[in-house]
């Protein structure tokens, strides 16, 4: 059973009076433990795509498979639980809280589960451990470089031991070689914790130790490798 | 909700500016809402102890039912007798709340200085009860009735200056009798007082009962005045007392102060009412900064918004999220609040400012009472108001449709 499977799924926006067809009938698979990308130029539907396979847009046609569990379709309260006990986040502009430290950042996604504190302070401790940045633990993002910022995120991604992460373009405001690192940091993860990872990107440089390429243009899937 | 609070917190401290000038809004609305009710405060019980120690009303007016009515139609048919008065009074004073008993009796006539008169009002009462209703009440007004002196009268000063009357010279009182027939007697002029109203400061005069009595030619007295151990007691031995002497077969009517004295009550509406202005402007200040301060949190915190939404918080969670903060506000404002009232009335009362208040002879001071359970009961509605003022930004940012909170910059 795949972890992820799209059927004939679509996405149009409705701008204004027009419409835009972000995705057209994607019929798509992961399965557990791979290590994905999406890449294609800009514009071409990977952030629509990721958001659809994230639970945190639904889409204008298709079916949407978490697990085995059809997910397009579920109350709002319902993909928030989802969201929280499956999916881990990692976004283009980090999006940390800018009020909490590195530490506490971590935390949220175990505090919005509920578990207690001092529980999901030693789990985001461990994690922090885990992307090297133990020292910084009591530091606000703002004091942070953007590679330090995406190593708080990708902690904080899989602080819950999430099944799988989506990472939009996670690299895309990082240096070439911070850039590496980070890919590199999320590969030794993916392979060591066996969660599932699906990043978009579009620079080709970043795709040589993928299991999985999926080549997307104009919201088709032109080429999986 | 931890976290809540500690986001909340959070973000307060980081926009310091702008909640600091929040903070200090509610702070100022809390503040003078707490300071009018404290001066109200002061005026009703500086109202209330001058109608019942210094008209004398006492707690409780007992007299037979129609009196206030019909009583100058038909007095002899109002009057209590002195048999009725004895079992009245034994009766009442088994009560425990009940400190004293004492009988009245109205004759207004004319006052003559041997050349000229004029109207008055005049209250018979029994000098020694008089001073125990009286108290410590003002002892500056003047007024006592000597009771080693049966026919000296205590004389609004007023109604003295127009007879140019002074202390130890003597009047002539002419009043008709409870059977309709006028009687004149000599009176000495004793205390001259104040009676601290404009109204009746010119025709008010104390008379020792006994000489009542001898004027209205009765052996009887219109009314029976309770002064009870504690003012809150009022109402309940109102009640209490009606049913005992209703048990007893006797049908009398029974009046608190408060019924009887209109000035209370015009007072009260009038301050109650620019009580409950200022109040709404209060509120409308405090509902205004919290909508405006919590919208611009929602905005500039779009994309956290998404973010935590992406991370599984509900909509509902959000909402919270930014009610709390809102709450978070008023509560500090509310602190400062606090102290600002505390300073405020702290320098108001130790200023010593006086003023003439209308239809009033003479000057009051201002003061300023710290009552904590009036200030609780704002401050916990003004809370209320502020969570639900919040709750207008916080909907607004749970209803936020998540990708376009990420999208936004
Ligand atoms: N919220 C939106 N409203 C309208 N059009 C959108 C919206 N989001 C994306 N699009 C359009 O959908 C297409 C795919 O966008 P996107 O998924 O962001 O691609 P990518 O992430 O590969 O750059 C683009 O043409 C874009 O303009
Ligand atoms: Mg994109």
């Amino acid at each position: 059973m795949p972890l992820v499977e799209l059927r004939g799924v679509g996405k149009v926006y409705q701008l204004g009076s027009t419409q835009v067809e972000a995705l057209a009938n994607i019929d798509f698979q992961i399965k557990a433990q791979e290590f994905a990308a999406i890449w294609g130029p800009s514009g071409s539907g990977k952030t629509s795509l990721l958001n659809l396979i994230g639970l945190i847009d639904s889409p204008s046609g298709g079916e949407i498979y978490l697990g085995g569990e059809r997910v397009d379709g579920l109350t709002d309260d319902e993909l928030a639980r989802r969201r929280n006990q499956k999916i881990g986040f990692i976004f283009q502009h980090f999006n940390l809280v800018p009020v909490l430290d590195a530490l506490e950042n971590i935390m949220l996604p175990l505090q919005i589960r509920g578990v207690r504190a001092d529980q999901a302070k030693a789990k985001a401790r461990s994690r922090l451990r885990e992307v090297g940045l133990e020292d910084q633990w009591n530091k606000r993002p703002d004091k942070m470089s953007g590679g330090q910022r995406q190593r708080i995120a990708i902690a904080r991604a899989l602080v819950g031991d999430p099944a799988l992460v989506i990472a939009d373009e996670p690299t895309a405001n990082l240096d070439s070689a911070t850039s590496r690192l980070i890919v590199d940091l999320m590969r030794e993860l993916n392979r060591r914790d066996q969660v599932t990872f699906i990043f978009s990107t579009h620079d080709p440089r970043l795709l040589e130790h993928v299991d999985r390429r999926v080549r997307l243009e104009d919201g088709r899937i032109v080429a999986t490798e | 909700m931890m976290n809540f609070i500690k986001l909340g917190w959070r973000n307060i401290l980081k926009n310091r500016r702008r909640s600091l000038i929040t903070v200090l809004a509610v702070a100022l609305g809390f503040a003078s809402i707490n300071l009018f009710s404290g001066y109200i405060h002061n005026v009703y019980d500086g109202l209330a102890e001058q109608a019942i120690r210094g008209e004398g009303l006492g707690h409780l007016t007992l007299m037979k039912p129609g009196l206030l009515k019909e009583g100058k139609l038909e007095p002899e048919k109002f009057l209590l007798k002195s048999d009725e008065i004895q079992r009245i009074t034994g009766l009442l004073s088994q009560d425990e709340t009940v400190r004293l008993v004492t009988p009245r009796l109205a004759v207004s006539g004319i006052v003559s200085n041997g050349k000229v008169s004029t109207i008055f009002l005049g209250e018979g009462m029994v000098p020694e009860d008089m001073a125990v209703i009286r108290g410590d009440f003002r002892a500056d007004r003047g007024g006592a009735l000597d009771r080693a002196r049966p026919a000296a009268a205590a004389f609004a000063s007023d109604l003295a200056d127009m007879l140019g009357l002074k202390q130890n010279d003597y009047a002539v009182l002419v009043a008709s009798t409870v059977e309709g027939l006028t009687n004149a007697l000599d009176v000495d002029v004793g205390e001259l007082y104040n009676t601290g109203n404009a109204g009746t400061n010119d025709k008010m005069l104390l008379l020792p009962f006994a000489f009542a009595q001898r004027l209205y030619d009765t052996e009887g007295a219109d009314r029976l005045i309770v002064l009870l151990r504690d003012r809150a007691q009022t109402f309940e031995a109102q009640l209490r007392l009606s049913e005992k002497l209703r048990a007893a077969g006797l049908n009398l009517e029974i009046k608190t102060w408060l019924e009887l004295s209109s000035f209370y009550k015009q007072v009260k509406g009038l301050f109650d009412m620019i009580f409950a202005f200022i109040f709404a402007i209060v509120i409308v200040i405090v509902m205004m900064s919290i909508i405006n301060t919590m919208s611009m949190a929602v905005v500039e915190r779009t994309r956290e918004i998404g973010t935590l939404r992406a991370l599984g918080m509900r909509r509902w969670d959000i909402s919270w999220l930014f009610s709390v903060e809102g709450v978070l506000l008023v509560v500090l404002g509310g602190l400062v609040g606090v102290a600002l009232t505390l300073v405020l009335a702290w320098v108001v009362n130790q200023a010593g400012f006086s003023y003439v208040p209308p239809n009033n002879t003479d000057a009051v001071l201002l003061q300023v009472d710290v009552v904590p359970w009036v200030m609780l009961q704002a401050f916990l509605f003004l809370g209320l108001v502020a969570a639900l003022a919040a709750l207008l930004p916080a909907r607004r940012a749970a209803r936020m449709v998540i990708v376009d909170a990420m999208g936004h910059v």
